[in-house]
């Protein structure tokens, strides 16, 4: 078989060549010239033509073109390497008609120059009045590659993901950063998925056996990257919208912290005194982003009026966003999404931090760069005071309470949290490379959560300073208070089985803790947890019935046997 | 704090002979009441506090602190004619106080020795408000 006759496919509707028939039925294009750019053996040319389409197959090698042409195909000679001859050659072959798509299907990734083919591409498309493009290239992310490659091995074929003659390797990042770059965007896809790839071996690697912990555990961790973990081929429309190139997105400072403060601005004295203690950091290097909650513009004013009575050095580092519907978590994921700091750090406007607050984390960070940063909070009592504007809103019925853990630990966490959320600084990079965020669905606990998803891939820095202040609410003013202590623990419950669906990654030092556990399970136990040694005497007793009852009993009946059966040790 | 002038200058202003930092804007306050004028809190102007938080999660006071303020609490107490609360804080810092607390002691009680005292001021009573180891009672 020759190199060319590898590529003789034949079409069927869940292949690269029925899926893009199908995108073409999807985008509605009218019909004109498909011009098919590497053509191959052209499986798509039938399907296309009882679609309406006048298919022209272009390609270097001869084979797949003599096939195309008896099957009563226009074919057309083309280098497309030559991108000097590229544009007089596809206008030649164009004489032009009006073109409805261009195919480059399997055919980007064995081209040495993508780049300077992608520019010349670029000019003959806005020549020909910007025709669809249609792409399909293999994955090279696939879960099986990825895997493989992260254990040593990368395993080239003559065909599929790793075929020997590709030259070029693309993620869907990749692809799409490509044609966006020169005025192409993504339309619409219709992706090859593939659990099983052609890289599928050896199939009892333990990366790619499901049900390995390794194999479950990567693959839970790729997929949360992105949704392309077992796509085989991208197959993707794109329409060329714009004649220049995506401007590139102006640069914007990147600050150490991007503090999310959650307000539903009913309680202006607490939030005073939140922002007051932000305006008193010793390190000005975050941003604030306070996230009003409210559908109520003249309560959204008075934030904004709140926030202007800072001197402008600490106002303009704050941005006040409106977040109008969805429960607690909506307004601190939009503040996920608008921070530009490093770090992500959340301060309610009912609590206080000390002016060290940024500082400490900033030192940690040095210290141990893209972790979980975490402080430590203590707690303190308070309790609502209506309509005496002589004591504020609010009176303290405590002292401050060390309640919480001053070190993180996994097993104590996994069972009860011991970390207020204005106590950690979350790595942003890591919350946007797995593309977490609360969840909105749960009505608490979704800090603890999100902290948990996070501390599993990037471990704790205990930083072990106190540096906030949570304000415990009495009375029916908090979560603690509204929400019924059975309901709390479902919810607690829930979260741990979303755990229990993939492996752990446990930090250094679990095993001797789970251990440890257990020991100290066993010893709380006592003694008499396992099947208790029955008393010397009584198994004297018992053995002697056993061996000979009538003997035992005899003997028994004689004080000085009765005797020194007493004085046996119990 | 906010006063007027007029007020602030028939005072005499802070009583700097005999306070250095602590208790001299206690003082203040106590002698506008004493002149029979009233002194209103304002709770929603906010102040922050410069404090960091120990281990076990006690507010943690600077050296100076310390010192200041305890002396600061004694010419108080001596001023406003409280030999119960000079007595009982004298006895607390014998019994248990910080090394600065013990000093800012030794120090009282030189300027005892040299005569630099106050003079316990009249109706001091009426104004005067020791509750535990505050001046006030205190939101906070």
């Amino acid at each position: 078989m020759t190199r060319a006759e590898q590529y003789r496919l034949r079409f069927a509707w869940d292949s690269t060549y029925g899926r893009v028939v199908g995108l073409l039925a999807d985008l509605q294009v009218p019909a004109g010239l498909v011009l098919d750019l590497g053509c191959g053996y052209g499986p798509a040319a039938e399907p296309l033509r009882e679609r309406g389409f006048d298919y022209v197959g272009c390609d270097l090698a001869a084979e797949g073109r003599a096939d195309l042409e008896a099957r009563g195909f226009a074919t057309h000679e083309l280098d497309l390497e030559d991108v000097a001859g590229l544009g007089d050659r596809l206008r030649a072959i164009v004489a032009g008609r009006r073109v409805a798509a261009i195919l480059l299907l399997d055919t980007l990734e064995h081209l040495r120059d993508t780049d300077a083919f992608l520019d010349a591409l670029r000019d003959v498309s806005l020549d020909l009045d910007r025709p669809h493009l249609l792409v399909s290239v293999p994955n090279v992310a696939h879960y099986d590659v990825g895997a493989k490659l992260l254990m040593g091995r990368w395993d080239v074929t003559p065909t599929g993901l790793l075929d020997a003659t590709h030259v070029q390797f693309f993620t869907e990042g990749r692809l799409i950063g490509d044609l966006a770059g020169r005025g192409w965007r993504q339309v619409q896809e219709r992706d090859l998925g593939l659990y099983r790839s052609d890289q599928h071996f050896p199939a009892d690697h333990p990366a790619l056996q499901e049900g390995a912990p390794l194999h479950d555990l990567l693959l839970d961790l790729r997929r949360r990257v992105d949704g392309t973990a077992t796509v085989n081929q991208f197959v993707r429309a794109f329409a060329h919208l714009r004649v220049g190139a995506a401007e590139p997105p102006a640069a914007v400072p990147t600050p150490f912290a991007s503090v999310l403060v959650r307000t539903q601005g009913l309680r202006p004295d607490s939030l005073l005194e939140a922002l007051t203690c932000l305006a008193a950091q010793t390190v000005d290097d975050f941003e604030v982003l306070l996230l009003v909650h409210t559908s109520d513009t003249a309560v959204l004013a008075g934030v904004r009026d709140l926030v202007a009575l800072f001197a402008p050095q600490f106002a303009a580092r704050v941005r006040v966003l409106q977040v109008q519907g969805g429960g607690r978590a909506r307004p601190l994921n939009l503040g996920l999404e608008a921070a530009a700091g490093r770090y992500v750090a959340f301060l309610d406007d009912d609590d206080l931090v000390t002016a060290d607050w940024i500082e400490v984390f900033t030192q940690a960070s040095a210290a141990a760069p893209a972790r979980v940063l975490r402080s430590v909070t203590v707690d303190r009592r308070v309790v609502r005071v209506r309509g005496d504007r002589h004591v504020g809103s609010y009176v303290t019925t405590s002292g401050l309470e060390a309640t919480h853990a001053r070190t993180f630990d996994l097993v104590q966490h996994l069972f009860m949290n011991q970390t207020p959320i204005c106590s950690v600084a979350l790595p942003r990079e890591a919350l946007r490379t797995f593309g977490l965020a609360f969840d909105e669905g749960l009505a608490v606990l979704e800090d603890w959560q999100l902290l948990l998803q996070l501390v599993l891939l990037c471990g704790v820095h205990d930083t072990g300073r106190t540096t906030s202040v949570y304000h415990r609410w009495e009375g029916a003013d908090s979560s603690w208070g509204a929400i019924d202590p059975r309901i709390w623990d479902g919810i607690r419950l829930a979260i741990l089985q979303r755990f229990d669906a993939a492996p752990l990654l446990l930090p250094p030092g679990s095993a001797t803790r789970i251990a440890r556990l257990q020991e100290d399970l066993a010893a709380l136990r006592g003694p008499g947890a396992a099947p208790a040694p029955a008393p010397l005497r009584a198994r004297l007793r018992a053995r002697a019935r056993a061996a000979a009852p009538d003997w035992a009993i005899r003997l028994y009946r004689h004080a000085r046997a009765r005797r020194i059966l007493r004085s046996l040790p119990r | 704090m906010l006063l007027r002038r007029s007020l602030f200058r028939r005072l005499s202003g802070f009583d700097s002979e005999h306070f250095f930092l602590y208790c001299d804007d206690v003082d203040l306050s106590w002698r506008v009441r004493l002149a029979g004028l009233r002194v209103v809190h304002v709770p929603t102007a906010v102040v922050f506090h410069d404090k960091r938080i120990s281990d076990d999660a006690a507010l943690l006071p600077t050296e100076a602190e310390h010192f200041y303020a305890l002396l600061g609490r004694l010419m108080l107490a001596r001023k406003y004619d409280r030999a119960d609360v000079l007595a009982e804080t004298v006895a607390a810092v014998t019994a248990g106080g910080t090394a600065a607390q013990r000093e800012a002691l030794e120090e009282y009680r030189r300027r005892e020795a040299d005569g630099r005292m106050p003079d316990p001021l009249a109706g001091a009573d009426r104004v005067a408000e020791f509750v535990g180891g505050e001046y006030a009672v205190h939101r906070y």
